[in-house]
């Protein structure tokens, strides 16, 4: 440790500490410059690139061109998000010629290049131009490219295998469908809208009831999005069966919209678990018969703040309810938690006419 | 006993035996009973080894001299390893800001995408000053999301903010059956908008921000919540990008967003319209100082569940976690980075799965200080606050069961941010007075500095570099320019100051 007492060696290491830590935030700012160089050198190649095929790309709407020029490596990325943006933007005669210029152009030979390449741009651009251009050869690669960790890349991909083979695609996409929990609800709906959603449906009703709850659950409301009548049957099933997990029973409860499971309904509205009593009282409210007041009025005294809420919104919403019998059965409540309750779902419903009135004034 | 071979020759004791009273053989030496020794005075004692002043100066200004060498090295590591240590979770932050940039730029939002948000309620302080939250209230009321309450709290002394908050929504006496969940003063009643469904005024007595938040909460309707202020500018989809996170991780329970600097940026209708540099030169440091060691460092941290420091952010929490926890502790100074705090401490000693993330995308904005007196009061609050918040929270600190936030970012924001300014505040007065009393080389001194502001300045500019490489849309490149000149001269005079600051407020923690 006598280097340690040395002056020298000190103050040697704290200059060349200096002076590299100066030469490097020089560098840094050197590495600053080429970047706002490079990014205005690619600028300039997109747009004299977009000046020369974007007549051609539209021209070709009328008459195929005989000769196109030759697509360079650099050209490629800008091309193909143009012929992307007009593809998805114009109606299917126009997407024929543009599929056919393609080819001319020699994307699809371009496209499976990207597909096999590592940049995440390139796979992400293929993948959209491959399902515009119903490309079978990528299938293999779109099949790869479907279990990427990337969210972006394994949606872009499930698109594409949808646009070019949606019966061959609804298996690959129920296993997704089923691992997956990052995919977007919104994005999979936009999907399965270009999907055979009978069979999608079909595939789904059948894995649901052989996967644990939360995933099921998932599924379940993915499910009533596309086929709320396959949805509802196996909520029904569900709820008829003796499943103990809370927020099965929700989904189950939220995706019902016919009053043929009422009384598993009403033997809802006791259990345990206050969540699931919450919904309960809503699937009350919104299937519910008149003869079920009385239930609602008991659930007005739970414990919970929010079974008492849902509770008297679903009073309000039986069938034959009004502002008077609402009153009524507010001054017959003893609790005061309940007729609280009430007079806040009362006011409630008069702010909304308040409003609405408001709105249209 | 020296064994002296020369005096090995004559028998008995040598006179240096003599003299420590041995015999040859090491046992003590007993005298004879001579009547005549007996009667002699006793001798004068021996005369004691002569003390040595040249020795003993020369001793003491080697061991100062080592104190001095160790010092330097101390203050030349610490420094390296703050700057390093920044430097080092910047270049790592850079993959995941990267990363996350690059799937959500890669698609285009679904076209139902209202449709799968999680309904959010917006509680926003009222204040004492009317005027600034109507216009807050009207510019929420335009956010892109799909569904949300606005809460107000009206906890001001003067009448005529409630009156003119009334006036402003038509609001109306409402009849809610408010639950107490979590304590707080005096609410004296609730309105309702008959003209903007979704507004809600909680009038209560008046209190801290945090009570504020607590009585709002008590009866916010929806699972998240934001908690605003009305200095802060919004984007139409800001709240839109903070409820993703709770969209696609179930586990969720807080999601945070830096704040921008506002200051020089053009605002349209209540929104941020066009972002442009500050003109002032503090505003610039401030919004390097946030890239150094706040924006990237909370990405960082966000990727191991691990983010602790959440000064200066925008949130959104999960509202059964917060209420769960407690809610807002009135007694905190900085109440949102208490709350983080707290909920990482209770969910890891429980074992439960979740999430605290951070939002990289620009979503909020607010004006920063543009004198020295404002800014020197927020740095000292800030500074007071983390210090309060992390004393809080000190069981975390080691905990068996804290994971990566008692082994990592709770000790690093400990020694880095915490001491930090005091450490930054030492070594400069320690060095400077080495060298004015002699006791380093000039040559020692100005290498010190050399080293300690070439490090600053090299993850100041690398920070900036870092958010040019993911910042989406660029910006112009004079803006660009004029950040990096603010990464560079911010370690002449600002750094140190704020560093000052930031340890009178550590001590003024340390005080009350």
């Amino acid at each position: 440790m006598a280097f340690l007492r040395n002056t020298e060696v000190i103050v040697s290491v704290a200059f060349w500490t200096g002076t590299a830590a100066l030469a490097l935030t020089g560098a840094l700012l050197l590495w600053l410059l080429s970047m706002r160089l490079w990014s205005l050198v690619q600028q300039k190649l997109r747009e004299r690139t977009l000046l020369l095929w974007r007549p051609l790309l539209m021209s070709s709407f009328y008459a195929q061109p005989e000769t196109l020029p030759p697509l360079s490596r650099f050209d490629v990325p800008h091309v193909l998000e143009l012929w992307n943006h007009l593809h998805e933007s114009l109606n299917s005669e126009a997407q024929n010629s543009l599929s056919q210029m393609a080819g001319q152009a020699r994307i699809p030979v371009a496209v499976s290049l990207m597909l096999s390449k590592k940049s995440f741009h390139a796979r992400l651009l293929a993948a959209r131009t491959a399902g515009n251009l119903r490309l079978v050869s990528a299938w293999d690669l779109l099949r790869e490219q479907l279990a990427s960790d990337s969210p972006a890349l394994s949606l872009a991909a499930a698109r594409a295998l949808t646009q070019i083979d949606a019966t061959r695609a609804v298996p690959l996409l129920v296993t997704c469908l089923v691992g997956r929990n990052d995919w977007h609800p919104g994005d999979v709906a936009d999907i399965l809208h270009i999907a055979d959603v009978g069979q999608m449906a079909q595939s789904l009703h059948d894995v649901i009831s052989a996967l644990p709850a939360d995933q099921a659950g998932r599924l379940i409301r993915l499910l009533a999005k596309i086929a709320s009548d396959q949805a509802v049957l196996i909520g029904k099933q569900i709820l008829v069966g003796a499943t103990e997990d809370d927020q099965l029973l929700n989904t189950c409860l939220d995706v019902l919209n016919t009053p043929e499971e009422l009384e598993a309904v009403r033997a809802l509205a006791r259990h345990a678990d206050w969540h699931v009593r919450v919904h309960a009282a809503k699937a009350l409210g919104r299937l519910g018969a008149a003869e079920d007041e009385a239930l609602l009025e008991a659930m007005l005294v739970d414990g919970q703040w929010w079974v008492r809420y849902r509770a008297a919104q679903a009073l309000s919403q039986l069938p034959g309810m009004n502002a008077g019998k609402l009153l009524r059965i507010k001054d017959m409540q003893t609790d005061r938690d309940a007729r609280d309750m009430l007079h806040q779902v009362m006011a409630e419903l008069e702010l909304r006419e308040a409003c609405m009135a408001a709105q249209r004034g | 006993m020296r064994l002296d071979p020369a005096l090995d020759q004559t028998p008995g004791p040598s006179p240096a035996d003599l003299a420590e009273g041995l015999s040859t053989d090491g046992a003590p030496l007993v005298l004879q009973h001579d009547p005549l020794l007996v009667s002699l005075p006793p001798p004068p004692p021996a005369p004691g080894p002569e003390f040595d002043w040249g020795m003993a100066i020369s001793s003491l200004h080697g061991a100062l001299t080592d104190s001095v060498q160790l010092l330097h090295w101390f203050f030349l590591l610490y420094f390296f390893a703050l700057n390093g240590g920044y430097l080092l979770l910047n270049l790592a932050s850079l993959f995941m800001h990267r990363s996350y940039r690059r799937e959500q730029d890669a698609v285009a939002p679904p076209r139902n995408e209202a449709q799968h948000e999680i309904p959010i309620s917006i509680i926003l302080p009222a204040g004492d000053n009317a005027e600034k939250a109507i216009a807050s209230i009207h510019a929420l009321l335009q956010l892109d999301y799909g569904e949300f309450e606005i809460i107000l709290v009206n906890d001001s002394t003067q009448d005529q903010v409630l009156k003119a908050l009334v006036q402003a929504f038509s609001l109306v006496p409402f009849p809610e059956a408010y639950r107490d969940r979590l304590s707080v003063k005096q609410v004296k009643g609730l309105h309702a908008s008959t003209v903007y469904p979704g507004v809600r005024l909680v009038d209560k007595e008046s209190g801290s921000r945090a009570d504020a938040l607590n009585a709002a909460l008590n009866c916010a309707r929806y699972p998240l919540f934001c908690p605003m202020d009305t200095d802060f500018i919004l984007q139409r989809d800001s709240l839109r990008k903070m409820g993703r996170v709770f969209r696609n991780n179930a586990a969720a329970v807080a999601a945070c967003a830096s704040i921008g600097t506002a200051n020089g940026c053009a605002l349209s209708g209540g929104f941020m319209a066009r972002i442009d540099p500050p003109r002032n030169w503090l505003a610039l440091f401030q919004i390097v100082e946030d890239l150094r060691r706040g924006q990237f460092a909370r990405m960082f941290w966000s990727r191991f569940n691990a983010m602790l420091l959440t000064t200066g952010v925008f949130a959104v929490f999960h509202k059964e976690t917060v209420l769960g926890a407690g809610g807002f502790r009135t007694d905190a100074m900085n109440e949102d980075m208490e709350l983080v705090a707290r909920i990482h401490r209770l969910l890891r000693r429980e074992n439960k799965r979740y999430l605290i993330t951070y939002v990289p995308d620009p979503v909020c904005w607010a004006h920063a200080p543009e004198n020295h007196k404002a800014l020197k009061i927020q740095i000292m609050k800030r500074q007071s606050s983390l210090a309060q918040s992390l004393e809080m929270n000190r069981r975390m600190l080691f905990d068996h069961k804290g994971g990566s936030v008692s082994w990592l970012s709770f000790p690093f924001i400990l020694l880095f941010e915490m001491l930090g300014p005091l450490l930054e505040v030492l070594g400069y007065t320690a060095m400077t007075l080495l060298w004015l009393f002699g006791l380093i080389s000039f040559q020692a001194y100005w290498t010190f500095l050399l080293a300690v502001i070439g490090l600053g300045m090299l993850l100041s500019a690398s920070a900036v570099l870092l958010d040019e490489m993911t910042l989406t849309p660029e910006r112009k490149f004079t803006h660009t320019l004029k950040l990096f000149a603010a990464a560079l001269l911010e370690n002449f005079g600002y750094r140190q100051l704020t560093a000052l600051w930031r340890v009178i407020g550590l001590w003024r923690h340390g005080l009350s």
